[in-house]
């Protein structure tokens, strides 16, 4: 184990270093600094939380859901999609707020739940 | 165009944008969109300056059709025409320009103030007193929307649910789409498609962001009709209840600043027919899955070269967010 920097820390110093110019800048100019601020973000992210999922697996599950052999009555999908999903999130948007199913049920108790079922089992 | 350009045909048509309009003045760009360029300027004349808009589109510059489901700019003015009369806020049409009038695909209207940027009317302090209003005034805004005659000159495209999702499973597909959960959805969303009997005109991209705000009036003008078309009323509702234009109000489903109770029950005292939640629900899944392959294209527009920008690239990882919100979706419907 050295002390040499890693790919992180100067991704995050550069992403600083942009911030604090963004915070000089007006207009577009700021826009645009503060996306790529983001997009640093990002990149150390995936960097540091890759798993290195196989790009054939991926393929595999997406040519079984097309042709049906798996699909939403396969037993534990919904649980691997979350997972996922969440996986993904957390490197894009950890911030990113996304309404549970809970929130779902909650909303749609205005009287309107009947409409939500009729159509879930048609 | 360049602005001197647009400057210089705009200044020929002066006189038939305001009485006596004689000069033009102080052109900006205000949006970067791919093909679609919007700019604010002034018409001075003997009464003063007129603040106007121009939405114009390099021609041909519409894409090969697979790509964009965009009407033309006169079909668009026809809309905003047919609207104004339908008693829906909108931007007053000025000028469906003509191939004569050196702009090309283009159309003036009139400039209308307020806020349209989707976070601010989510979350912003200065919309607390108006929000809570928002949801039914979409509701109604919409009835009276799906109950236009389609204009005359506008041939509007009728997509139904099934159609409307291989429009956009083509898409992915086209830009080598690998995606397990927008694969489930394809294939969920078009075994439960419903049918529609009775088509109705859509606005197509009802949402936050395309409302114009006026913090004391609520909505004062309806923009962006370019993806309009003919269709399930319903699918406008739940458009507008996709969690990407809640800018993390998550807990307001309709655009970040209401409830669904409010939307629909709004929507039926205005049109005499009620939208069922389920159906909001089915079509704001379809709003989901549509976002994320739209998310897609915005990836393949910087690669092509057609609009390189790192904004684009990044929106590119937004297609999470989508996914996220979808296989939630998915599991109710399930």
């Amino acid at each position: 184990m050295n002390g040499d920097p890693s790919a992180t820390e100067i991704l995050a110093a550069i992403a600083d270093w942009l911030d604090a110019q963004a915070k000089q800048m007006a207009g577009r100019d700021a826009y645009f600094a503060r996306v790529a601020v983001n997009a640093l973000g990002i990149v150390g992210r995936e960097l540091a939380m890759s798993v290195g999922g196989s790009a054939n697996a991926n393929a595999a599950l997406c040519a079984a859901l097309r042709a049906g052999t798996i699909d939403e009555t396969t037993p534990g999908l919904f649980g691997d999609l979350k997972a996922l999903a969440r996986h993904q999130i957390a490197i894009d948007q950890p911030h990113y707020r996304s309404p549970t199913l809970l929130n779902l049920e909650t909303d749609s108790s205005h009287g309107h739940r009947s409409g939500s079922r009729d159509r879930a089992e048609s | 165009m360049t602005p001197e350009a647009i400057t210089a045909a705009l200044s020929r048509l002066a006189p038939a944008l305001t009485p006596g309009g004689a000069t033009i003045d102080a052109l900006s760009r205000l949006s970067t969109g791919a093909s679609l360029e919007t700019w604010s300027f002034l018409v001075r004349g003997p009464s003063g300056a007129t603040r106007l808009v121009l939405r114009r589109r390099e021609r041909g510059e519409r894409g090969d059709g697979a790509f964009t489901n965009s009407i033309p700019l006169r079909d668009e003015a026809a809309l905003l025409s047919a609207a104004a009369a339908a008693g829906v806020p909108v931007a007053r049409l000025v000028r469906a320009c003509q191939p004569e009038d050196g702009l090309g695909e283009a159309v003036i209207v009139s400039h209308v103030d307020g806020e349209t940027r989707g976070r601010r009317l989510a979350t912003d302090e200065r919309f607390a007193t108006i929000r809570p209003t928002l949801a039914a005034q979409c509701g109604r805004i919409l009835a009276r929307i799906h109950a236009m005659p389609v204009p005359a000159t506008a041939a509007l495209a009728t997509y139904d649910a099934a159609a409307e999702i291989a429009r956009y499973e083509t898409i992915y597909h086209r830009l080598d789409g690998a995606s397990p959960i927008l694969e489930l959805g394809f294939r969920m969303l078009t075994r439960r498609a419903p049918p529609c009997p009775n088509p109705v005109v859509l606005h197509g991209d009802f949402r936050n962001g395309n409302l114009m705000i006026d913090a004391a009036h609520g909505i004062v003008a309806v923009l962006d009709w370019e993806l309009s078309h003919r269709g399930d009323p319903a699918e406008d509702l739940g458009w507008l209840c996709v969690n990407s234009w809640r800018f993390g109000a998550v807990e307001r489903p309709v655009g970040g600043f209401g409830d669904y109770a409010d939307l629909l029950g709004a929507y039926e005292a205005e049109a005499g027919r009620a939208v069922p939640f389920g159906a909001v629900l089915f079509w704001q899944a379809v709003g989901t899955l549509k976002w994320a392959v739209m998310c897609m294209m915005m990836v393949a527009a910087h690669r092509s070269g057609e609009a390189p920008s790192l904004e684009r690239l990044m929106i590119g990882r937004r297609r999470s967010e989508a996914e996220l919100d979808l296989v939630t979706l998915l599991e109710g419907l399930a």
